[in-house]
């Protein structure tokens, strides 16, 4: 005899392909926002590398006086350090010149016969010293050291950089806030509705006597395991499209942030099941509490 | 089962509410051990409502009752799956799973109910199909069972973990007299085993055939067949 086929319906199992298909799409939209959000922090990040400040120093200073202001401003800890390396430039009246030369076209010194010109150095600052009023400090500072003659950076960009990513901020978090409800609205509507037929199997089993932990037990496991694994899922996708966004845009590898991205894949697992969890314990409670008369 | 002399039901001054209606006032009962108990009435007249009442699924509001040892006034929600798991409740809209045998069936609500060593459960299982008269039913599907042979297994499931009393609403409701026949029998083998039953039914011909005791619903109230002269017409 034939044997008979048949499929298991496990206590705590409901039609886990449109909850997982939910949960991941739901995910992959957030996961696709979070990575907005840390590909403009590195672009801001690196905007803001570019803001630069030049110490211009006073004329006839010997080299070991140099070397010595070189050694003060590399320990300064608004100078930015990466790699364990100070990003600080000296750039000697000669360089200056040529590059002036370069970018004129014409040689002035040969008509001034004297390079005007000042050694100086150039240096980014540390993201956490990039507001207006500390740089203007930091100028202050440096102005009054020793062989220093004149600090300059360009303050209107810095007040318009800063300006501008404040109101980005304001706005993606405004977008953020938004998702966040649709995406919680989204997973709990869908759970429901999936456990909304096993409504029948949640009354049985408190009629045998089963305790609440025993038949919430299976639904929050798999809950956990969809939600888990609709984030992986997310994960996954959100990895290739920056891969294929690696590819095909030039310069995408310099917002590339591996340890970021990484934070956001687990975020996404942990809120996937977080939320899948919540919604089905929020449903199976419900479901505990109604008579048989709700029930239909 | 409860090894005293106490009832196994014991209802005093109860009203029963179905929200905030009163279906059944001033109700006053017991059942005792091994006692075998017809619950009758018209449709709508409360029997539904006094049976989950017994098995906590709606509360007591008014009155006191205790039912296997289990006091029904307040008791808190972490106690009622013990309290079920000494009734055998056999109802109409609680059947088997479709999808796994009569084993797997009986198992799970074994595992459900706290049972662990295999071996037990595994000769209870043999222990109460043989009591319904279904040995060799375990590895069948219920849909391979005729109704009766269903309902066997319901009952059968009702006594796994030796319940002090059976609570059964409509058991033969949709069985053919000579089907019914044979499970009101069986309820009759297990009532002699020592297990009190409390079954409703509108089963004329069975009231006529066995004189046991009846408790009626009728205008709010619950007459019982041991205090007054209870008449029976075919429309219940």
């Amino acid at each position: 005899m034939a044997k008979v086929q048949r499929r298991k319906t496990r206590l705590g199992s409901y039609k886990f392909a449109s909850v997982l298909f939910s949960i991941t799409l739901s995910l992959f939209i957030t996961g696709l926002f979070g990575l907005i959000i840390i590909q403009a922090k590195t672009l801001t990040t690196l905007i803001r590398e570019n803001i630069e400040v030049q110490v211009f120093l006073n004329k006839g200073l010997s080299s070991n006086q140099i070397k010595g202001l070189e050694q003060t401003l590399g320990k300064k800890p608004y100078v930015l350090n990466k790699e364990g390396k100070a990003m600080l430039h000296f750039i000697s009246k000669e360089d200056a010149a040529q590059v002036f030369t370069q970018e004129v076209g014409e040689d002035f010194t040969k008509f001034l016969k004297d390079n005007p010109l000042r050694d100086s150095f150039t240096f980014s600052l540390e993201e956490s010293y990039q507001s207006t009023s500390m740089i203007e400090e930091i100028a202050q500072e440096l102005t009054s050291m020793e062989g220093v003659f004149e600090v300059t950076y360009m303050s209107d960009l810095v007040e318009s950089i800063n300006q501008n990513l404040v109101k980005v901020s304001l706005v993606l978090g405004a977008f953020i806030l938004i998702l966040m409800i649709t995406v919680i609205i989204l997973i709990n509507n869908t759970i429901r509705l999936a456990l909304f037929s096993q409504r029948f199997l949640i009354r049985s089993m408190q009629l045998i006597g089963a305790t609440k932990g025993f038949i919430r037990g299976p639904f929050l496991w798999r809950a956990f395991f969809y939600g888990a694994l609709g984030g992986i899922i997310a994960s996954g996708m959100l990895f290739l499209l920056m891969e294929y966004g690696k590819q095909m845009i030039e310069g995408f590898n310099l917002l590339y942030n591996l340890e970021w991205l990484l934070l956001l894949f687990g975020a996404l697992v942990l809120l996937g099941a977080f939320l899948s969890l919540l919604s089905t314990l929020r449903s199976v409670n419900k479901y505990l509490k109604m008579s048989l008369d709700e029930l239909y | 089962m409860v090894f005293t002399d106490e009832p196994v039901v014991n209802v005093k001054n109860a009203s029963i509410f179905q929200g905030i209606n009163t279906v059944l006032s001033e109700l006053s009962f017991t059942i005792d051990k091994g006692e075998f108990v017809f619950l009758i009435g018209r449709t709508g007249s409360g029997k539904s409502s006094l049976l989950k009442t017994l098995y906590a699924d709606l509360p007591l509001v008014m009155g006191e009752a205790s039912i296997a040892g289990f006091d029904l006034n307040g008791i808190k929600s972490k106690k009622i799956p013990f309290l079920r798991r000494k009734l055998g409740i056999v109802f109409q809209d609680f059947q088997l799973f479709p999808d796994r045998t009569v084993a797997e069936n009986l198992n799970f609500v074994m595992r459900a109910t706290g049972w662990k060593e295999k071996a037990k459960m595994k000769s209870r299982l043999i222990e109460v199909l043989m009591g319904v008269g279904l040995g060799g039913a375990a590895s069948k599907m219920p849909h391979q069972l005729s109704g009766g042979e269903q309902q066997r297994v319901v009952i059968a499931r009702a006594l796994l973990n030796e319940p002090s009393i059976l609570l059964a609403d409509e058991p033969t409701g949709n069985l053919d007299p000579e089907v019914s026949e044979g499970i009101f029998k069986l309820f009759q083998e297990i009532n002699r085993r020592g297990t009190a039953v409390l079954m409703a039914t509108h089963n004329y011909e069975l009231l006529k055939k066995y004189p046991y005791r009846i408790l009626k619903c009728e205008n709010g109230r619950l007459l019982d067949s041991k205090e007054t002269e209870i008449r029976i017409n075919p429309s219940y």
